[in-house]
């Protein structure tokens, strides 16, 4: 039993669990490639004009797999992953407007997690996606537990200062990493939505256009999750986004305790929640003397010639300011 | 205590006459005009959606005019709208105001805090004596929406385009000025006997619904004034959303509420089967409400970048089609321009006619 997952969206949180989960109670797991021009014009072309660029690329995933005679695809709807807060509206909508925008889907797995409510816990989820790919219960939940795990060790290797693709490598493929050193002379946050900041084509690569210019990248994700708590404290109102909150938190962070020389704050062209914490974090940051921040703006339109002018004057900024 | 609030279609009768009954000095923001929406627009992220930036064009204007407390609503996601206050609270602090924000969470559990932002607003006053004030400025928005619920219906049917309108907005100011049950009650009797007596074509007109995002749908000058332009073109508008929906829904807990909710909840399952914040699941359950009701088409109303009505703009495409029920969505921001609104309008008010010319057939 073929199930496929697109490589967007939640994929860079949770892709080791989920893999390690359904392998588990039997199915084998069919990914889609990373992103390139061809997945997003899939995209582009399937989805609805005004919805975000991450969600636009996700579809292109997503129809890329079902042209290639997966039996599922795996796209739960995430509601909630604390008490106290949601995710994003898109995620809440995401098997719908999956299945009433595409034509000839194979089935989906739509289970959904909201840990607000007790019938809806992630357990739950899991035994409800087994029950769906029939695989008896003792299997299910042992399979459960040993996805857990794994995503914590997925979690661990990104504080370690891994990118989620090297992590995965690192987890499936037992490959090392050795991590480059050396002649780094400064340190710049890249703060944004996983799918944002690790998807080297929307981005233009910006993370290695970062290396290049010999610069020390922090992201979120390399932020221990108690910091992270601590300083989203800071907001005026506990914000009810989990993955915002986390960005906000990690952005604090790195500001208040003056952990990097500058933040790079990468948003999505139409997301909504970015567009109220952006405001947030550039008023942060002016109220710690100006700390240096840039936010870039990704779009289907985003040209490279710009985007690396920008990046360039930016490291060639703190640079002076050293 | 000078107090303001952001407007949203008749809200502020309801609050100004709640506030006032308490002793408050009430500043109500001059209406949203081009000039609120630039203050706003010049002042608000980017890619904020439309209600922040009216509202913050909004409490720009009252501070103007002399307010120093802000009244607002909040939420507990997943719309953006339930964190608006803390960010118009941060820019309005960045620009340099000192303003007091007084921002209500709906209480879904946490009554505590809610009582306590209440009492503030009391001004001292006995809880009773808030709910008597609040029950009286939701009493005379339950008779504006009444009385609008009729007008649409006489809109359409007018021989003298617009009197109904002028019947309304006169009654809305008696009504701002009223302040007894009995009088609102004459108000309501006077303005009913006006109403009725409105010249009528006897035309059996287009019957349309209006949908969509619940501050797009109520506030005139955001929309371009839909709900008159269709009724200028002899058609009958129905609209899926009214300001003591809302009220009935978020601030008091009552049957009516909560059997809407599942209702929406039912008629939206085959197509959304989550609630996605905002009035995106109303979008969605409307259609297939007014499809069964015999509409003969339905607008839908969202402004850009909206979260959950994009997700419902997505499916609906899906709904119109498995039932065949015309949809028009329109979106809004500060660059949308009437005469495109007008045109996209007329074109499907044209549509609908030929529709039914050929089903008589």
């Amino acid at each position: 039993m073929k199930v496929g997952i697109p490589r967007g969206l939640l994929f860079y949180h949770y892709y080791p669990m989920w893999k390690v989960f359904l392998e588990g109670i039997g199915a084998e797991v069919i990914t889609s490639p990373p992103t390139s021009k061809e997945i997003l014009n899939l995209g582009t072309k399937s989805s609805h004009d005004d919805v975000c660029l991450p969600v636009k690329i996700f579809f292109g995933h997503t129809v890329y797999l079902a042209g290639r005679k997966v039996d599922f695809l795996f796209i739960p709807r995430v509601v909630a992953v604390e008490k106290e807060a949601y995710t994003c509206p898109k995620f809440l909508g995401l098997p719908d407007v999956v299945r009433n925008t595409l034509e000839n889907l194979p089935p989906l797995i739509d289970a959904t997690v909201n840990v607000k409510r007790k019938d809806k816990s992630p357990l739950k989820a899991a035994l409800e996606i087994g029950k769906q790919l029939g695989a008896p219960v003792s299997r299910i939940k042992s399979a459960y537990r040993e996805a857990c795990e794994n995503h914590w060790n997925y979690r661990n290797l990104m504080l370690k200062g891994f990118t989620p693709d090297e992590a995965i490598d690192i987890l499936f493929k037992e490959r090392g990493w050795e991590k480059k050193e050396g002649g780094r002379d400064i340190k710049i946050g890249v703060i944004g939505h996983p799918y944002n900041v690790y998807d080297r084509f929307p981005t233009l690569d910006l993370l290695g256009k970062l290396e290049e210019l010999g610069v020390e990248v922090v992201t979120g994700e390399m932020i221990r999750q108690e910091d992270i708590e601590h300083h989203a404290q800071f907001l005026p109102k506990r914000l009810f986004w989990s993955y915002e909150r986390d960005i906000v938190g990690a952005a604090f962070y790195l500001i208040h305790k003056r952990k990097v020389d500058g933040i790079i704050n990468v948003v999505s062209f139409e997301c909504g929640p970015d567009s109220l914490i952006t405001e947030l974090l550039q008023s942060e940051a002016r109220r710690n003397d100006n700390f240096p921040m840039m936010v870039i703006t990704l779009d289907e339109h985003t040209g490279e010639a710009g985007l690396q002018t920008r990046v360039e004057a930016f490291v060639d900024m703190l640079r002076r300011r050293k | 205590m000078r107090v303001t609030f952001p407007h949203m279609g008749n809200l502020w009768l309801g609050l100004k006459t709640a506030l006032q009954e308490l002793g408050h000095e009430v500043i109500v923001p001059p209406k949203p005009s081009k000039r609120t929406l630039t203050l706003g627009s010049q002042r608000s992220p980017e890619f904020a959606c439309l209600p922040l930036k009216i509202n913050l064009g909004c409490f720009l204007e009252a501070l103007e005019a002399g307010a120093d407390t802000i009244i607002m609503a909040g939420g507990v996601g997943p719309c953006r709208f339930g964190y608006y206050g803390a960010v118009q609270k941060r820019i309005l602090e960045d620009l340099g105001y000192n303003v007091r924000f007084i921002i209500f969470d709906p209480p879904q559990g946490r009554w505590r805090e809610f009582l306590n932002d209440l009492r503030r607003v009391g001004n001292g006053k006995p809880l009773y004596k808030i709910f008597s004030a609040l029950l009286f400025g939701i009493r005379k928005l339950e008779i504006m929406d009444y009385l609008e619920k009729i007008g649409h219906k006489i809109k359409a049917r007018e021989v003298n385009k617009g009197e109904t309108t002028h019947i309304l907005e006169k009654t809305l100011h008696k009504l701002d000025d009223a302040s007894s049950y009995r009088e609102i009650r004459r108000i309501r009797k006077e303005a009913l006997e006006e109403l009725l007596s409105v010249q009528r074509k006897k035309i059996d007109p287009l019957r349309v619904a209006i949908t969509g995002e619940i501050f797009v749908v109520l506030e005139p000058f955001v929309n371009m004034d839909v709900e008159n332009e269709l009724g200028k073109m002899d058609v009958e508008v129905e609209r899926a959303l009214y300001i003591t929906d809302w009220v009935k829904e978020h601030l008091i807990p009552s049957i009516q509420g909560i059997r809407k909710h599942h209702l929406l909840e039912k008629m939206s399952k085959p197509y959304l089967g989550h609630f996605v914040g905002g009035d995106g699941q109303l979008s969605v359950a409307s259609a297939v409400i007014y499809a069964k009701r015999k509409f003969h088409g339905m607008v839908h109303l969202m402004p850009f970048t909206c979260m959950p009505e994009i997700i419902a703009q997505s499916i609906l495409p899906r709904v119109s089609k498995d039932l065949s029920f015309p949809v028009l969505t329109l979106v809004f921001d500060e660059h949308t321009g009437k005469a495109g609104v007008l045109t996209r309008l007329e074109a499907f008010v044209d549509l609908l006619q030929r529709r039914r010319v050929v089903e008589v057939h």
